[in-house]
């Protein structure tokens, strides 16, 4: 709600919550306090909400599976996939005619690099988790290096990429609310059905097969959907870096390594982090922005590393 | 019967052959320790029976190959009590052992009281219950194996498959988990199949000895005929004499 109420125009919290209430009432005024609130922030809190939920979301899954605390969304190269595509979009100046093509093209180039990444890795039909992580990596490099070659050929071209990369919200709209919170929604809602068998993945594949889990499937499934997940986010707000990583970790320092409530606390400490983040991001040097993506990592690093050193002390 | 039968197992690595023709056929019911120099094949063999390393189709459980089972029916047959690493992940010992409950549980949210009761008991017998609401990433490696065990047992399953259980246990646990392991034997009829080198152990509680050297299997037998001077000699590589070797008591004097 407070995020609702800051910004370079300043509204009352009590005229958003006002404006809200009687929107939905139908009682409209068409003042610009209204547009504003209905047109630029309601949307944009929703999509960071959203767009942190997914985020951490695609991160617990991914350290659940690679048991490794590294593991974060952007892990299997989707993000540079993402941002590859939509440098080839921004270069041939599609966006001037709609939008819309850039992020059909990040969406594209995410998922291509998902199908490489994931054939690149596949021993018959099985998927190793280190090599799957080791060609993400290394196809997320060929595609960083391709991004820099295409910007020093084209410098006209690097502010809009540059930008692009950063990943801000401030193009939230209402379609794209619509895009990304049944892909959110359902993908969690999917990945937290599988809780029982990510809790037994994590404690190792070795014995997860004696004990009922169908490892290769449930693998599968959850890989595809979280990086469908993130695929759909980073092709519509840009990378955000951070969330996906630190807050899975910060939750699991919370609640513990059981997904059953892993999940759920994730989501919502994801939403609220970005909504601060993103709150931030709009006033703190208003009336122009941060990337958002710059200020989770500025507020995330400090406290995760204030959370390793209390746990450090706390272990020996 | 024939519980577990492998046939003509064989499985090399970059062109190195780590098992060869290993034909072994497990009753149900009986006690089979395995046991063998280093890197003479025993925990990949086991690995093949729990995990399937591709070549499930020279496995039969329950003449039924390996390829036709879902994990969810595999569960029901084999539980499975791997070579205890430390775990890093921060789950309390009972959702570790209730893990083993995981292939009867239908509900996302509720547990049933039968499987909490079954958890609890099986914790109790393997002395773990006092550790239910510790993380497993705070216990010893000792007690991480027999919450492993705890895990196992719980699952009900016909069979139990064990990788070096003794491996962190001290003496008392040691001879208190092959108590237990032979009174589950006895009385609810479980096979149990396990990776030991405790020789002694295994000829004390064992029905069969299965003796794995290079990667073959270099004698099936009772426990007594195991204490053949010729054959320890030459699979372990030892220089012992016949007054090592009690046979009134089985037992190898190595000292």
């Amino acid at each position: 709600m407070g995020s609702l109420t800051v910004g370079s125009a300043s509204i009352s919290s009590l005229e958003a919550i006002k404006i809200i209430i009687n929107y939905f009432i139908k009682v409209s005024d068409g003042s610009m306090s209204e547009k504003i609130i209905m047109n630029i922030r309601v949307p944009r809190v929703l999509m960071a909400l959203f767009t942190g939920a997914g985020l951490a979301i695609s991160g617990v899954t991914f350290q659940g599976l690679f048991k490794n605390p590294m593991g974060d969304p952007f892990v299997l190269g989707v993000s540079s996939g993402a941002a590859l595509g939509a440098t080839i979009g921004l270069i041939l100046n599609l966006e001037k005619n709609n939008y819309i093509l850039i992020t059909l093209l990040a969406f594209g180039g995410a998922i291509v690099t998902l199908m490489l990444v994931y054939n690149v890795a596949r021993v018959g039909s099985k998927i190793p988790v280190e090599i799957l992580l080791l060609s993400g990596i290394a196809i997320s490099f060929l595609c960083n290096s391709l991004i820099s070659l295409i910007m020093i050929l084209k410098k006209e071209a690097m502010d809009k990429i540059i930008y692009w990369t950063l990943g801000s919200l401030n193009t939230s709209s209402y379609k794209q609310v619509l895009l990304i919170v049944p892909i959110v929604v359902l993908g969690s809602l999917f990945i937290y059905r599988r809780y029982k068998d990510l809790n037994i993945l994590s404690m190792g594949e070795e014995d997860a097969y004696s004990l009922g889990v169908e490892v290769e499937k449930v693998k599968k499934e959850l890989i595809i959907i979280s990086s469908l997940i993130v695929a759909a986010l980073v092709s519509v707000t840009g990378i955000i870096g951070f969330v996906g990583l630190i807050i899975p970790h910060i939750a699991r320092m919370i609640v513990g390594s059981n997904h059953g409530e892993l999940i759920p606390f994730s989501f919502i400490l994801g939403a609220l982090f970005l909504v601060v983040c993103d709150t931030i991001s709009r006033v703190i040097i208003a009336p122009s922005e941060l990337p958002v993506g710059a200020v989770t990592a500025l507020l995330g690093a400090p406290y995760f590393i204030y959370l390793l050193w209390k746990k450090k002390r706390g272990s020996l | 019967m024939s519980f577990l039968e492998i046939k003509n197992l064989n499985y090399e690595v970059r062109e190195k052959k780590i098992l060869k023709n290993i034909n072994v056929d497990f009753k149900s019911g009986k006690f089979y320790s395995i046991i063998g120099p280093n890197g003479s094949g025993k925990t990949t063999f086991i690995k093949h029976l729990v995990k399937g390393m591709g070549l499930k189709n020279n496995i039969y459980l329950d003449g039924k190959s390996l390829n036709e089972y879902r994990a969810k029916d595999f569960a029901r047959k084999i539980s499975y009590v791997p070579q205890i690493i430390s775990y890093e992940i921060d789950f309390s010992c009972f959702d570790v052992v209730m893990m083993g409950r995981n292939y009867a549980q239908n509900s996302l949210f509720k547990l049933n009281n039968k499987d909490i009761e079954k958890v609890e008991e099986a914790m109790k017998v393997t002395d773990t219950y006092f550790l239910k609401d510790v993380s497993i990433k705070d216990i010893s490696g000792g007690e991480g194996g027999r919450v492993i065990l705890a895990r196992a047992l719980c699952q009900e399953a016909e069979c139990i498959i064990l990788d070096e259980p003794l491996a962190h246990l001290d003496i008392n646990h040691q001879i208190n988990m092959m108590r237990m392991l032979k009174e589950i034997n006895k009385r609810l009829n479980k096979t149990i199949i396990m990776v030991n080198h405790d020789i002694n152990l295994a000829i004390k509680y064992s029905d069969k000895i299965i003796v794995f050297n290079k990667g073959e299997i270099e004698k099936e037998c009772n426990p007594n005929e195991i204490l053949d001077k010729e054959l320890l000699n030459n699979v372990y590589k030892l220089n012992l004499k016949d007054e090592n070797i009690n046979l009134e008591q089985f037992f190898i004097n190595f000292y």
